[in-house]
């Protein structure tokens, strides 16, 4: 062989394939880099699908339901709320709600009932009025012992609690706000235009001033004077 | 890295690929590149439709609690039974050795795989954790859950149709003989199994009883039979490869596959409505009257007449037995099914089990498809097509010049023979002379 | 060129051959055109190449074999180091330190009064309210109807949003076909924790169970949200959870049912839907203790379950049904 041609590779022996250092380096490191990538994907994807696989086996049954177990409750339950709510919890305890549990229209109250007092800072809320015709509304399928009033024709509709006290301890229906007579609304609108109702004592309609000559602020119950 | 093909190595870089590409595609005659383009859109919006089903539980199907499968079901079910079909209706020339039925062998494989892999592309989309699915699917299976099973067979189907196809095309006979009798075996056992996943649910009382495998079966005989006709009607009318074996032989194998489906299916149809109309289960009755006069009853009609009984004439009429008259008979029975596989998902489920459903004054459960269902449904047809038109334009489908039909190893085969000879041997063998007979006799053995 | 339209059968013709018409003149030959060069053994006519022999190399194979035994091993080894970083430290099967709870011992029941149920709604907005359901209202895991018997024995059906807003005033809509109503009640529905579940029965990755308290859960970390057990349910009780707000284990596209509130009842605690019916209707307690409330119902009324005749043999039980044939 002539000099010229020392910069290329030597002659390999006959029969043999001719090898190429540099092609067999690069086309290595591709192969590398491709292996190394194709492994770490399939890796984290494997990690991202089937963690649990590897952690809890094929059935995970018993973990699964430790943890149904170990949700948070949101209602506290009847018995939680007298221990500070005392009053409304006694008016309640002869009336005719007696058996209506205060998350029924408080709504879940767990979190307000915890003794942290920073959830204590979150109040029950008043429920809107119209939770009342939730359940005394007359709707067809309600049992007929059931107590319900066609809203627009009881007392010419509008908000329940400017006569009913949801908590009040009264033993008759429907129950009423006690008098005396401060903090009420008009007469008119519990009596009339039919003038008193359900009680037939042969009042007729009349004007405010003519009732509270009688049935003075101070005055009791059904008793002028 | 090369390959090495028809006996001469082809390097395989990028760029090669790419020019080769773009050579190609200038080749391509306008009407295919119109065609091309045609589904390459309906592919892609599907696949922007496919992008939004990424985020697991995201609205955006127009499935309710009361109406939870919706068309991407039915179209599973649909691409499924296809691909059972075709192997059912190949079976005859593949695992039986029919010749009438050997030109369907390559192009049925390769529909068959195209069909399975689009049918599970679609339930993945469906699926909200498909990932899932394939590893609890094998690391906790449900031995009592019908859809596990049905997983299970279509799996099966999918590998030993991979084999098959790859056997067929680079000449491994014995292979391909075995995988053919597989798939075929599988193709009679994963769509019974997928109408299994309908049939057991008593809560569905359309679905619900032991015809619905039946019915899944022969529906499936009749999407593939139908699928066959209509491509082989191609076939014919541009003379592409085999086709004069396909005008002979094909078309008339076709005509009885769509025969027999065809009738087996007004069979089982009509014994499902009789069944039906008289039945006093609440869903199974209302799913029949919705078929027959309610919200399905348009479909229904149209798919009866136009999809049952006018294929059938026309396979029957004289003047109507030729190739054309073949082709339109399959592609109305192909559309037919789709149709009916949407009507029976829909027929299951309109009728709700609960009045969360529906109303007093609207007892059937609304569905609407949203558009993202209708565009992976869209791009899963597309998808067949595009990469089926380009498997006949490039490969090789002719008949393979191969011995057919399944046939036992040579060592049984030739045991007969064996047997015979060797005793025939023994027959002849020289009496012993009075010499040595003593000797002979103690031995024992002439 | 192949006739698509001639028959494949032809009959033979039936009038007598037309006699045939003189050759024409013989057309001037056309100069032949050179072949085209032979493509060789395996080309089709038009240039196609069959890829009956084409292979790939054994040693590329070989090398493909040598590379990916590493890689997947590469990547189980990644797999399990990820899997060790996030397990916590927690023993896989390990019971909870925190509660003890034998589920063997009790059999929890469920028994609703339809004579009682004033169709109110506040149970489905407690339940809302207490296990994170969606806020729309098609989803829900306990809800409403109202069942109007006419006089020819057809009950007809009704349950505005699942009853949760309540229902209006008024006659219901069965009176609108004029018909004479018989009987109007209300019905509370919710996942019955059947004996012979169905659901549990199809789920092809096991991910639903039943525990052995009665209960029916669904593991959200195994369901593929394939809505086989939605569809299942003879009695509408599952669906599958929405994605964005409310989700009951902050996970979308998975099944999810009434539970019993399984966590309030293995505390001792009732579930929220009963704690907020106003009137009683809804019972809940231990079959196993014979003075649970539900005990104590089940002997004192006359009860029936729902679709009975399909076996599923359930843990709800109903009061005042017996007119209805096909509840």
């Amino acid at each position: 062989m002539t000099g010229s041609e020392s910069d290329t590779p030597p002659e390999p022996l006959p029969g043999r394939p001719k090898i190429d250092r540099a092609r067999i380096a690069s086309r290595a490191i591709r192969i590398g880099i491709l292996a190394i990538v194709v492994t770490v994907g399939l890796g984290v994807a494997a990690f991202a699908a089937a963690s649990t696989y590897a952690q809890y086996g094929a059935v995970r049954n018993i973990p699964n339901a430790a943890t149904w177990r170990g949700l948070t409750p949101r209602f506290a339950g009847p018995a939680v709320c007298a221990t500070c709510h005392a009053s409304e919890a006694h008016a309640q305890d002869a009336s005719i709600h007696v058996d209506v549990a205060c998350e029924v229209c408080h709504g879940p109250l767990a979190a307000h009932s915890a003794s942290d007092a920073a959830a204590r800072g979150s109040p029950a809320g008043k429920p809107p009025s119209e939770i009342c015709a939730t359940c005394h509304a007359a709707v067809a399928g309600r049992p007929a012992t059931f107590p319900q009033i066609d809203q627009a024709a009881h007392y010419s509709g509008g908000e329940c609690l400017r006569c009913h006290d949801p908590h009040s301890i009264v033993a008759i229906r429907p129950p009423v706000v006690s008098h005396p007579l401060a903090h009420l609304p008009e007469c008119t609108t519990c009596h009339a235009p039919d003038g008193l109702k359900k009680i037939s004592s042969g009042h007729e309609l009349v004007r405010d001033e003519v009732c509270l000559s009688c049935h003075g602020r101070d005055a009791g119950r059904d008793r002028p004077g | 890295m090369t390959v090495t093909v028809a006996g001469r190595e082809v390097a395989l870089s990028p760029r090669l690929a790419y020019r080769a590409l773009v050579a190609e595609v200038e080749r391509t005659p306008r009407v295919l590149k119109v065609w091309y383009s045609f589904l390459l859109a309906l592919m892609a919006l599907g696949a922007v439709g496919a992008a939004f089903t990424l985020a697991p539980g995201t609205e955006v199907f127009g499935t309710t609690p009361s109406f939870e499968w919706g068309i991407l079901i039915s179209a599973y079910v649909f691409f499924a039974i296809t691909t059972s079909g075709l192997c059912l209706g190949s079976s005859l020339g593949t695992v039986f050795g029919i010749d009438m039925f050997r030109p369907l062998e390559k192009r049925h494989a390769i529909l068959a795989v195209l069909s399975l892999t689009t049918a599970f592309g679609i339930i993945a989309l469906d699926l909200h954790y498909p990932v899932r699915m394939a590893f609890g699917a094998v690391f906790n299976p449900s031995f009592s859950s019908p859809m596990w099973w049905m997983g299970a067979f279509y799996a099966a189907y999918l590998v030993f149709l991979l084999i098959e196809v790859w056997s067929m095309f680079f000449g491994h006979d014995d292979v391909h003989r075995y995988a053919c009798l597989a798939s075929s075996c599988t193709a009679v056992l994963a769509p019974s199994t997928l109408g299994a996943v309908f049939g057991v649910l008593f809560a569905r009382g359309f679905w619900y009883g032991l015809f619905t495998p039946i019915a899944m079966l022969v529906t499936a005989l009749l999407a593939g039979s139908a699928l066959l006709g209509m491509v082989f009607y191609f076939v014919v009318r541009f003379e592409l490869a085999g086709f004069e074996r396909g005008r002979t032989l094909a078309i008339p194998a076709i005509r009885i596959l769509l025969a027999v489906a065809l009738v087996g299916s007004l069979v089982l149809l009509g014994r499902g409505l009789l069944v039906g109309l008289t039945s006093e289960d609440l869903a199974l009755h209302g799913g029949t009257m919705a078929l027959l006069s309610g919200p399905l009853a348009i479909p229904f009609w149209i798919r009866l007449v136009g999809g049952l009984a006018i294929p059938l004439v026309l396979i029957a009429l004289p003047a109507t037995r030729t190739v054309s008259g073949t082709g339109i008979a399959a592609g109305l029975a192909f559309v037919g099914v789709i149709v009916d596989r949407l009507l029976f998902v829909s027929a299951g489920q309109i009728i709700p089990t609960t009045a969360v459903g529906g109303v007093v004054s609207d007892p059937y459960v609304a569905y609407t498809p949203s558009l993202v269902e209708i565009s992976i449904v869209l791009a899963a047809f597309a998808f067949v097509a595009f990469v089926y038109t380009l498997a006949e334009r490039y490969l090789d489908l002719r008949e393979a010049e191969v011995h057919m039909g399944f046939h036992l190893p040579r060592v049984v085969a030739t045991a007969p023979e064996r047997l015979r000879t060797r005793w025939a041997a023994r027959r002849v063998a020289p009496a012993p002379t009075p010499a040595d007979a003593v000797e002979e006799t103690v031995c024992g053995e002439p | 060129m192949i006739d698509v339209n001639e028959r494949l059968d032809p009959e033979p013709p039936a009038v007598p051959a037309v006699p045939a018409v003189p050759a024409p003149p013989a057309v001037p030959a056309v100069p032949a055109v050179p072949a085209p060069p032979d493509p060789g053994p395996d080309s089709l006519p038009d240039g196609r190449v069959s890829l009956s022999y084409a292979g790939v190399s054994r040693r590329q194979l070989l090398t493909l074999g040598a590379v990916a035994v590493p890689c997947l091993a590469g990547a189980t080894v990644l797999f399990d180091w990820l899997s060790g970083l996030t397990d916590g430290g927690v023993a896989a099967n390990a019971e909870p330190i925190v509660a003890r709870y034998d589920p063997a011992v009790h059999r929890w029941g469920f028994v609703v009064d339809t004579n009682t149920c004033i169709g109110c709604g506040l149970c489905g907005v407690a339940c809302k309210a207490e296990n994170h359901v969606p806020k729309d209202p098609e989803y829900a895991r306990t809800w409403v109807e109202r069942h109007t018997t006419t006089s020819d024995g057809t009950v007809h059906v009704d349950s505005p949003d699942g009853g949760i807003d309540g229902y209006e005033p008024g006659a219901p809509p069965a009176t609108l076909a004029g018909s004479s109503v018989t009987d109007v009640r209300f019905v509370a529905r919710l996942c019955m924790q059947c004996e012979n579940s169905p659901c549990t029965g199809v789920c092809p990755v096991g991910a639903t169970y039943r525990t052995p308290d009665g209960i029916i859960l669904v593991d959200e970390e195994r369901c593929i949200g394939c809505g086989y057990c939605v569809v299942a349910c003879p009695y509408g009780a599952r669906y599958i959870v929405p994605a964005g707000g409310d989700m009951p284990r902050g996970v979308a596209g998975v099944a999810d049912k009434c539970t019993f509130c399984y966590h309030r009842i293995t505390t001792g605690r009732r579930p929220a839907c009963v704690e907020a019916c106003p009137v009683g209707a809804r019972t809940f307690g231990d079959l196993n203790d014979p003075a649970s409330p539900v005990s104590v119902a089940l002997r004192e009324k006359p009860t029936k379950t729902l679709k009975s005749d399909l076996g599923t043999k359930p843990r709800v039980f109903y009061v005042g049904l017996e007119g209805e044939v096909d509840a």
